[in-house]
Protein backbone atom coordinates (compact mmCIF):
# COMPACT_ATOMS: atom_id res chain seq x y z
CA UNK A 1 0.00 0.00 0.00
CA UNK A 2 1.37 3.36 -0.72
CA UNK A 3 1.08 6.01 1.62
CA UNK A 4 1.41 9.95 1.23
CA UNK A 5 2.96 12.20 3.63
CA UNK A 6 1.11 15.53 3.61
CA UNK A 7 2.60 18.85 4.31
CA UNK A 8 1.14 21.09 6.01
CA UNK A 9 -1.39 22.81 4.02
CA UNK A 10 -1.05 20.80 1.54
CA UNK A 11 -4.12 19.32 -0.60
CA UNK A 12 -5.00 15.45 -1.87
CA UNK A 13 -5.97 15.36 -4.87
CA UNK A 14 -9.11 14.39 -5.81
CA UNK A 15 -9.03 13.45 -9.59
CA UNK A 16 -6.40 11.25 -9.63
CA UNK A 17 -5.77 10.32 -5.54
CA UNK A 18 -8.99 8.64 -4.99
CA UNK A 19 -10.84 5.20 -5.69
CA UNK A 20 -14.23 3.95 -4.45
CA UNK A 21 -17.30 5.96 -3.92
CA UNK A 22 -18.49 8.30 -1.35
CA UNK A 23 -21.49 6.92 0.36
CA UNK A 24 -24.63 9.01 1.04
CA UNK A 25 -24.17 8.34 4.64
CA UNK A 26 -20.64 10.41 4.00
CA UNK A 27 -22.60 13.23 2.23
CA UNK A 28 -22.14 11.54 -1.42
CA UNK A 29 -24.05 9.47 -4.00
CA UNK A 30 -23.00 6.01 -3.72
CA UNK A 31 -22.67 6.15 -7.47
CA UNK A 32 -20.22 5.82 -9.93
CA UNK A 33 -22.07 7.04 -12.92
CA UNK A 34 -25.39 8.24 -14.40
CA UNK A 35 -27.32 8.29 -17.46
CA UNK A 36 -27.64 11.54 -19.39
CA UNK A 37 -30.79 13.79 -18.58
CA UNK A 38 -31.33 11.58 -15.55
CA UNK A 39 -32.29 12.73 -12.39
CA UNK A 40 -31.18 11.63 -8.64
CA UNK A 41 -33.31 9.31 -6.52
CA UNK A 42 -33.55 8.40 -3.40
CA UNK A 43 -34.17 4.70 -3.09
CA UNK A 44 -34.04 3.94 0.03
CA UNK A 45 -33.04 6.43 3.16
CA UNK A 46 -29.38 5.90 2.31
CA UNK A 47 -29.49 4.47 -1.42
CA UNK A 48 -29.46 7.10 -4.59
CA UNK A 49 -30.20 5.97 -7.76
CA UNK A 50 -30.18 7.73 -11.49
CA UNK A 51 -34.34 7.90 -12.25
CA UNK A 52 -36.39 9.75 -15.05
CA UNK A 53 -38.21 12.50 -13.79
CA UNK A 54 -41.42 11.91 -12.00
CA UNK A 55 -45.22 12.04 -13.93
CA UNK A 56 -46.98 14.68 -14.30
CA UNK A 57 -44.48 16.39 -16.75
CA UNK A 58 -44.41 18.54 -19.97
CA UNK A 59 -42.88 16.47 -22.48
CA UNK A 60 -43.65 18.92 -25.85
CA UNK A 61 -45.73 21.51 -26.72
CA UNK A 62 -46.65 22.40 -30.46
CA UNK A 63 -48.78 25.59 -31.56
CA UNK A 64 -50.64 26.91 -34.49
CA UNK A 65 -52.05 30.49 -34.62
CA UNK A 66 -54.43 31.22 -37.27
CA UNK A 67 -53.58 34.22 -38.87
CA UNK A 68 -56.52 34.48 -41.07
CA UNK A 69 -60.02 35.27 -41.02
CA UNK A 70 -62.78 32.54 -41.92
CA UNK A 71 -66.14 32.75 -42.55
CA UNK A 72 -68.81 29.77 -43.07
CA UNK A 73 -72.87 30.07 -43.48
CA UNK A 74 -72.48 26.60 -43.60
CA UNK A 75 -72.59 23.39 -41.68
CA UNK A 76 -69.06 22.31 -39.62
CA UNK A 77 -65.92 22.57 -41.61
CA UNK A 78 -62.25 22.46 -40.59
CA UNK A 79 -60.82 25.59 -39.95
CA UNK A 80 -57.39 24.74 -38.77
CA UNK A 81 -55.19 22.09 -37.07
CA UNK A 82 -51.56 21.11 -35.33
CA UNK A 83 -50.36 18.19 -35.09
CA UNK A 84 -48.10 16.13 -32.52
CA UNK A 85 -46.53 12.79 -32.20
CA UNK A 86 -46.44 11.57 -28.63
CA UNK A 87 -42.99 9.66 -27.28
CA UNK A 88 -45.03 7.34 -25.38
CA UNK A 89 -48.85 5.70 -24.99
CA UNK A 90 -49.48 6.54 -21.90
CA UNK A 91 -48.94 10.60 -22.13
CA UNK A 92 -51.83 12.86 -22.60
CA UNK A 93 -52.95 15.57 -24.68
CA UNK A 94 -53.82 18.78 -23.17
CA UNK A 95 -55.60 20.84 -25.80
CA UNK A 96 -56.28 24.24 -25.77
CA UNK A 97 -57.47 26.60 -28.61
CA UNK A 98 -58.57 30.16 -28.26
CA UNK A 99 -60.85 31.30 -30.57
CA UNK A 100 -61.89 34.84 -31.65
CA UNK A 101 -65.27 34.87 -34.00
CA UNK A 102 -67.55 37.50 -35.27
CA UNK A 103 -71.29 37.11 -35.66
CA UNK A 104 -73.04 38.65 -38.28
CA UNK A 105 -76.68 38.69 -39.38
CA UNK A 106 -75.98 38.73 -43.04
CA UNK A 107 -78.99 40.77 -43.85
CA UNK A 108 -81.15 37.57 -42.54
CA UNK A 109 -81.27 37.14 -38.96
CA UNK A 110 -81.44 39.45 -36.08
CA UNK A 111 -79.92 36.46 -34.10
CA UNK A 112 -76.25 35.47 -35.47
CA UNK A 113 -74.93 32.34 -33.69
CA UNK A 114 -72.51 29.23 -34.63
CA UNK A 115 -70.76 26.86 -32.76
CA UNK A 116 -66.59 26.06 -32.75
CA UNK A 117 -65.43 22.32 -31.68
CA UNK A 118 -62.23 20.25 -30.76
CA UNK A 119 -61.87 17.36 -32.78
CA UNK A 120 -59.05 14.56 -31.77
CA UNK A 121 -57.39 12.19 -34.85
CA UNK A 122 -60.38 10.09 -35.25
CA UNK A 123 -62.64 12.66 -35.51
CA UNK A 124 -64.15 12.54 -32.30
CA UNK A 125 -65.37 15.87 -30.72
CA UNK A 126 -64.03 16.51 -27.69
CA UNK A 127 -65.49 19.56 -26.49
CA UNK A 128 -67.61 22.77 -28.24
CA UNK A 129 -68.46 26.42 -27.66
CA UNK A 130 -71.96 27.93 -28.91
CA UNK A 131 -71.49 31.63 -29.66
CA UNK A 132 -75.15 33.61 -30.03
CA UNK A 133 -75.68 37.30 -30.81
CA UNK A 134 -78.92 37.35 -29.22
CA UNK A 135 -80.93 38.62 -26.55
CA UNK A 136 -81.05 42.46 -26.07
CA UNK A 137 -78.26 42.23 -27.99
CA UNK A 138 -79.58 41.49 -31.69
CA UNK A 139 -82.03 44.21 -32.88
CA UNK A 140 -81.17 44.21 -36.35
CA UNK A 141 -80.05 42.19 -39.44
CA UNK A 142 -76.49 43.90 -40.48
CA UNK A 143 -75.39 44.41 -36.34
CA UNK A 144 -72.11 42.43 -35.67
CA UNK A 145 -70.41 41.15 -32.37
CA UNK A 146 -67.39 40.59 -31.69
CA UNK A 147 -66.11 38.09 -28.70
CA UNK A 148 -63.74 35.27 -27.80
CA UNK A 149 -64.18 31.37 -26.85
CA UNK A 150 -61.98 28.69 -25.49
CA UNK A 151 -62.10 25.29 -25.08
CA UNK A 152 -60.04 22.99 -23.43
CA UNK A 153 -59.87 19.16 -23.69
CA UNK A 154 -57.49 16.10 -22.58
CA UNK A 155 -56.93 13.61 -24.69
CA UNK A 156 -55.39 10.15 -24.67
CA UNK A 157 -54.50 9.07 -27.99
CA UNK A 158 -53.03 5.61 -26.88
CA UNK A 159 -50.51 5.95 -29.83
CA UNK A 160 -47.01 7.11 -30.65
CA UNK A 161 -47.66 7.98 -33.61
CA UNK A 162 -48.68 11.76 -35.21
CA UNK A 163 -51.92 12.63 -34.28
CA UNK A 164 -53.85 15.58 -35.84
CA UNK A 165 -56.18 18.16 -33.50
CA UNK A 166 -58.58 19.99 -35.65
CA UNK A 167 -60.89 23.09 -34.68
CA UNK A 168 -64.32 23.10 -37.16
CA UNK A 169 -66.77 25.63 -36.75
CA UNK A 170 -70.14 25.77 -38.27
CA UNK A 171 -73.04 28.48 -38.66
CA UNK A 172 -76.24 28.36 -37.20
CA UNK A 173 -77.91 31.70 -38.76
CA UNK A 174 -75.96 34.54 -40.07
CA UNK A 175 -72.31 34.37 -40.83
CA UNK A 176 -69.90 33.07 -38.51
CA UNK A 177 -66.37 34.34 -38.88
CA UNK A 178 -62.85 33.11 -36.62
CA UNK A 179 -60.70 35.64 -36.61
CA UNK A 180 -57.23 35.60 -37.34
CA UNK A 181 -55.82 38.81 -38.86
CA UNK A 182 -55.50 42.40 -38.92
CA UNK A 183 -56.15 44.01 -35.66
CA UNK A 184 -56.45 40.48 -34.40
CA UNK A 185 -53.02 38.93 -36.01
CA UNK A 186 -52.74 35.26 -34.84
CA UNK A 187 -55.62 35.81 -32.63
CA UNK A 188 -56.97 32.04 -32.86
CA UNK A 189 -55.21 29.28 -31.91
CA UNK A 190 -54.47 25.37 -31.36
CA UNK A 191 -52.15 24.69 -28.51
CA UNK A 192 -51.17 20.97 -27.51
CA UNK A 193 -49.31 20.18 -24.76
CA UNK A 194 -47.88 16.79 -24.08
CA UNK A 195 -47.96 15.52 -20.36
CA UNK A 196 -46.14 12.19 -19.80
CA UNK A 197 -47.70 9.43 -17.23
CA UNK B 1 -71.57 47.79 -43.59
CA UNK B 2 -67.72 46.97 -45.31
CA UNK B 3 -67.91 45.47 -48.70
CA UNK B 4 -66.86 42.62 -47.97
CA UNK B 5 -70.58 42.91 -45.83
CA UNK B 6 -72.04 44.06 -48.67
CA UNK B 7 -71.23 40.95 -50.56
CA UNK B 8 -72.33 38.25 -48.40
CA UNK B 9 -75.55 40.60 -47.24
CA UNK B 10 -76.29 40.50 -51.16
CA UNK B 11 -74.99 36.46 -51.54
CA UNK B 12 -78.10 35.78 -48.89
CA UNK B 13 -80.29 38.45 -50.44
CA UNK B 14 -80.69 36.78 -54.12
CA UNK B 15 -79.63 33.04 -52.69
CA UNK B 16 -81.10 32.48 -49.24
CA UNK B 17 -79.64 30.19 -47.60
CA UNK B 18 -76.46 29.45 -49.14
CA UNK B 19 -73.90 27.58 -47.25
CA UNK B 20 -70.10 28.22 -48.17
CA UNK B 21 -66.95 29.18 -46.41
CA UNK B 22 -64.19 31.83 -47.36
CA UNK B 23 -61.06 33.44 -46.57
CA UNK B 24 -60.98 37.19 -46.35
CA UNK B 25 -58.02 38.76 -45.00
CA UNK B 26 -59.05 43.14 -45.32
CA UNK B 27 -58.09 43.21 -49.23
CA UNK B 28 -60.60 44.62 -51.87
CA UNK B 29 -63.61 42.77 -52.63
CA UNK B 30 -63.55 42.07 -56.33
CA UNK B 31 -64.63 38.90 -58.73
CA UNK B 32 -61.85 37.29 -57.32
CA UNK B 33 -62.52 37.29 -53.62
CA UNK B 34 -65.75 36.03 -54.54
CA UNK B 35 -64.49 33.51 -57.04
CA UNK B 36 -62.67 32.08 -54.06
CA UNK B 37 -65.57 31.30 -52.09
CA UNK B 38 -65.96 27.59 -51.50
CA UNK B 39 -69.86 26.65 -52.09
CA UNK B 40 -71.12 23.79 -49.79
CA UNK B 41 -74.68 24.09 -51.49
CA UNK B 42 -74.89 24.60 -55.33
CA UNK B 43 -73.87 28.32 -56.57
CA UNK B 44 -76.14 29.87 -59.35
CA UNK B 45 -74.90 33.28 -58.73
CA UNK B 46 -72.25 35.86 -60.60
CA UNK B 47 -70.08 38.36 -59.33
CA UNK B 48 -71.80 40.50 -61.91
CA UNK B 49 -75.29 39.98 -60.13
CA UNK B 50 -73.76 40.10 -56.26
CA UNK B 51 -71.59 43.59 -57.62
CA UNK B 52 -75.01 45.28 -58.99
CA UNK B 53 -76.77 44.07 -55.49
CA UNK B 54 -74.05 45.30 -53.01
CA UNK B 55 -74.02 48.64 -55.32
CA UNK B 56 -77.59 48.99 -53.66
CA UNK B 57 -76.56 48.47 -49.99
Amino acid sequence: MALTRLGLNQSINLASNTTGTLAVGNGGTGLTSGTTDQFLKFTGSTTLAPAEAGGGKVLQVVTQPKNSDSFTTGGFSTLFTCAITPSATSSKILVLASIQYNNYGNGSTNYPHGTVQLLNHGDTTLCKAYALFGGNLGGDSTDQFDSSISLTALDSPNSTSARTYKVSYKAGAGRFGIMGAGERENGSSLTLIEIGA
Amino acid sequence: MTDFDKMTTSIEKLQANSQYTIDYNGGTVNEALFNSINWISTNNLTWAAVKAEMDKL
